[in-house]
């Protein structure tokens, strides 16, 4: 019986080794499988009608759609946001008018409410306000809203959300005007395995839609280093419970933690993680820290949180000038293409961006970003306090 | 006297001269002329949607753009496919280890059929000249499992190199493969699905010729509610996507016509004790009973629904209209009625051939299943006939019978921009262990005016 065992064994073994051995383990499945056929995601591009003049949208401006949280939790926010976008819009009719006599307009409608909700509201951006263009901010969920409303009705929708699924469904209506998550992954995996080679890792996510988004993204980075996969604390962003949070520092004792959550979450427990004695390094994801980002504090007194941001023309410095300069690229684009669904999506397409006194394209052909983001260090010596939310 | 009758007739004539002109009588569908629905699936006005409320911003599906395509597939060459020595064709059917393999063997074997009788007169380019290459059909089972369809259409894209492909009956399996083949550019001919929302997509690269749920719903309630104006309607149905999404399609349209069903209960397919639903549905004091499943089941519930003394009218889908619902219920079937995709009593000589054909080569008798799949081959191997070996051209051969008609031994199809067949389908009662068919909604065919047939 026991001769019987060892034989198998021996033999599990062996046939281990000789997998081993002829590569079956360890492999990415592309090396064990190869593809029938890679989708080339830089060819995106839309080959149906609508650049006649025949399609030219008729009226006196030329209007840019925006979704903006105008009621609930983030109703400052999105007034502030509409500012922005009212000053881009003003700067813009101040540079001067299209060669028809057209002025830039802006129209705005809210973006909160149930799933799905926020669809009828495109929709009246489109076929009432009559919007060559909309802007949607930095939801995930909601951008795979619109583009596939933009997809239907051809329109250009650039976004401020990061979730690198937007621009893998090969639809050729989106532009995304912020590093995307795979993007930002890969320059904090960088930070903190190559650069400061910590070892134990908390990646704090959200479990909304953009929380799993970015929480994949980083597992995938983190992997792509050859790092162990980070330990995880998964929060629901209704439910924050600090003291839950402090616990779970003490406990696993990580050198280094990741911020993938909304700006909300990341204010409220900023302070927890800067407290753990064992964290010296705090990372966050770009919409993490929109609001670090934008009131950035004077001095390094206190550690500092760093921020995957872009060293290029649309430098990010918080979400309001992200939509200010969103508005501008958009109207740029217009002065191009005339007032044109399709002509606008083709010029949106063709956007440059001056590096160092050379023209470079802004978008690859999916409609992300080209320029690779930094990490760049963010004093919070004075992070922005709210007050704790109750938990139930 | 001879003054009032005179007023009375220029009266008359002036009134039949205001009438607006009347509607083609069914007969008008058969003759080789028909195009353009006034509506999307030839909707009825009760069934369209918010209709008292607000005007739709714009009425997606009834442009006849509605599946253009702007891409390169026409351009594309495929050097395998030219070099194989036969034209292959991928079928995705519920073959095995499927619930539905009842049907998707019927729709195998009706492919089958058409695919021979297409080699017997030469294959591909049979007409011509020189050895001719001979249609193959790359059988693949539709597993039932979520997303396999993907996988099956893959290979079929990429080791049989077929030029199009067949299926499926599974509405979850049509979408995975239709979000696949339109990826890959493949068409597909679906010949079995009930599914309405496959062809609400939009992707071009798909024909339907099933009769689906829509028109199910609005036949059965445009019969229920208002020929024989029965009001408090309870349903039982199987937990399964056919039951789901064709009760949804029927709900919409009762509640437009302004009776929500009172009750909705239901069951497994494999059950055959229902006397957990049949005291619900007493309780629930119905006019009639709407049973939405398979044969088997529905056969049992009607027997278990009489037993209990229940005695409201009751009506089926598409799927309880087979004989084992009549071996099964016996009298307890009498005055049922469900809806039927085709006319199985018919006699004319078309019908009558294949069915002759069919039962000479399977020893069985053809159904729904069978006839569509049969007449979607043809349409599917005289599109290959005429566009040559390339998918983009044999789509656009396909895309010629928008708001068309095709003339096939189901009878006579009418598709629509989004290549759905939307002609109206039968309803089949039973009277004396038989089922009698006729099609109440035949009329709504004349709103359909004068085009072309292919």
């Amino acid at each position: 019986m026991i001769l019987g065992r060892r034989v198998a064994i021996f033999w599990l073994a062996a046939l281990l080794a000789f997998l081993h051995r002829n590569g079956a383990f360890g492999q990415a499945p592309d090396a064990l499988h190869p593809p029938y056929a890679q989708m080339d995601r830089q060819a995106v591009d839309y080959r149906g009608p609508g650049r006649a003049t025949s399609s030219d949208i008729a009226g006196n401006t030329a209007t840019i759609g925006m979704l903006l949280p105008l009621q609930g939790a983030n109703a400052e926010q999105g007034r502030a946001l509409l500012k922005a976008a009212q000053q881009a819009i003003a700067d813009e009719n101040l540079r001067g008018l299209l060669p028809n006599g057209r002025s830039f307009a802006l129209a705005v409608k809210n973006e909160s409410g149930n799933w799905g909700q926020s669809t009828t509201e495109m929709m009246r951006l489109i076929t009432e306000d009559q919007s060559l263009a909309l802007i949607v901010g930095t939801n995930g969920n909601l951008t795979h809203q619109a583009e596939q409303i933009a997809n239907k009705l051809g329109i250009s929708i650039v976004t401020l959300a990061s979730d690198a699924t937007t621009t893998q469904i090969n639809i050729p209506w989106i532009f995304r005007v912020v590093p995307s998550d795979d993007q930002q992954a890969g320059a904090i995996a960088h930070g903190i395995y190559d650069r400061n080679k910590s070892a134990k890792v908390m990646l704090i996510a959200t479990t909304d839609h953009d929380g799993r988004s970015g929480k994949l993204a980083f597992a995938r980075a983190a992997r792509a280093l050859g790092s162990e996969t980070p330990m995880e604390l998964d929060l629901d962003p209704e439910l924050i419970d600090t003291g839950q949070v402090d616990e779970k520092l003490r406990e696993s004792k990580p050198d280094a933690v990741v911020f993938w959550t909304g700006s909300l979450v990341f204010e409220e427990l900023l302070d927890t993680v800067q407290s753990a004695r064992s964290v010296r390094l705090i990372y966050a994801c770009e919409k993490a820290a929109l609001s670090i980002l934008s009131n950035p504090a004077a001095n390094s007194a206190n550690a500092s949180v760093r921020v995957p941001i872009l060293g290029s023309e649309l430098n990010q410095a918080g979400m309001a000038e992200q939509v200010y300069k969103a508005v501008r690229l958009i109207a740029a684009a217009i002065r191009i293409s005339g007032p044109n669904r399709a002509r606008l999506r083709d010029a949106l397409a063709r956007s440059t961006v001056e590096d160092a006194g050379k023209s470079e394209p802004l978008f690859d052909g999916a409609g992300n970003l080209l320029a690779k983001p930094q990490l760049v260090p963010v004093n919070t010596s004075s992070p922005p306090t709210r007050e704790p939310r109750t938990v139930n | 006297m001879l003054l009032l009758r005179t007023v009375s007739t220029v009266i008359f004539a002036i009134l039949l001269a205001a009438l607006p002109a009347l509607p083609q009588t069914a007969q008008d569908a058969s003759q080789p002329a028909q195009t353009t629905p006034k509506r999307y699936a030839n909707m009825p006005d009760e069934a369209v949607p918010y209709r008292n409320f607000s005007k739709p911003y714009k009425e997606w599906f009834v442009e006849p753009d509605t599946l253009a395509y702007n891409g390169a597939a026409r351009d594309r060459v495929d050097e395998e496919m030219a070099k194989s020595s036969t034209v292959n064709i991928g079928f995705l059917g519920p073959i095995e280890n499927n619930p539905e393999s009842p049907y998707g063997l019927r729709m195998l074997h009706g492919v089958q059929l058409a695919l021979e009788e297409a080699n017997a007169k030469g294959g591909y380019k049979g007409s011509g000249a020189g050895p001719n290459k001979m249609y193959q059909l790359m059988i693949h089972n539709d597993a039932a499992l979520w997303g396999a369809s993907s996988t099956e259409a893959v290979k079929m894209a990429f080791d049989e190199h077929v030029i199009s492909t067949v299926g499926s009956i599974d509405g979850a399996s049509t979408h995975i493969m239709l979000r696949v083949n339109l990826k890959l550019e493949v068409p597909i001919i679906d010949t079995g699905t009930t599914d309405p929302t496959v062809t609400e997509t939009r992707i071009p690269w798909l024909i339907h010729d099933f009769p689906d749920d829509r028109q199910q719903g609005y036949t059965l309630a445009d019969y229920i509610f208002k020929r024989l104006k029965l009001k408090r309607i309870g349903v039982i149905r199987t937990q399964s996507r056919y039951a789901r999404v064709g009760v949804g399609k029927f709900f919409d349209e009762a509640k437009r016509m302004g009776h929500v069903p009172v009750f909705e209960t239901k069951f497994n397919r494999g059950d055959t004790d229902f006397s957990q639903q049949i005291p619900m549905l007493q309780g629930a004091k119905l006019d009639a009973v709407v049973i939405w499943g398979e044969a088997k089941e529905a056969g049992l519930i009607l027997k278990q629904m009489r037993a209990a003394g229940m005695k409201q009218p009751a009506f089926g889908s598409s799927r309880t209209g087979y004989s084992e619902l009549l071996t099964i219920a016996g009298n307890s079937a009498e005055g049922f009625v469900c809806t039927s995709p085709l006319d199985l009593s018919r006699t004319d000589a078309r019908w009558a051939d294949f069915v002759q054909r069919f039962q000479a080569k399977f020893n069985e008798a053809p159904d729904a299943y069978a006839a569509y799949a049969y007449d979607g081959m043809n349409i599917l191997i005289s599109a290959v006939e005429k566009a040559g070996l390339n998918r983009g051209k044999v789509m656009d051969a396909f895309r010629e019978y928008v708001n068309k008609t095709y003339d096939g031994v189901a009878g006579t199809m009418h598709f629509d921009a989004t290549l759905n067949n939307i002609a109206p389908l039968s309803l089949a009662r039973v009277e004396g262990s038989h089922f009698v068919y006729w099609n109440p909604r035949a009329e709504a065919a004349v709103s359909l005016k004068s085009g072309g047939q292919l």
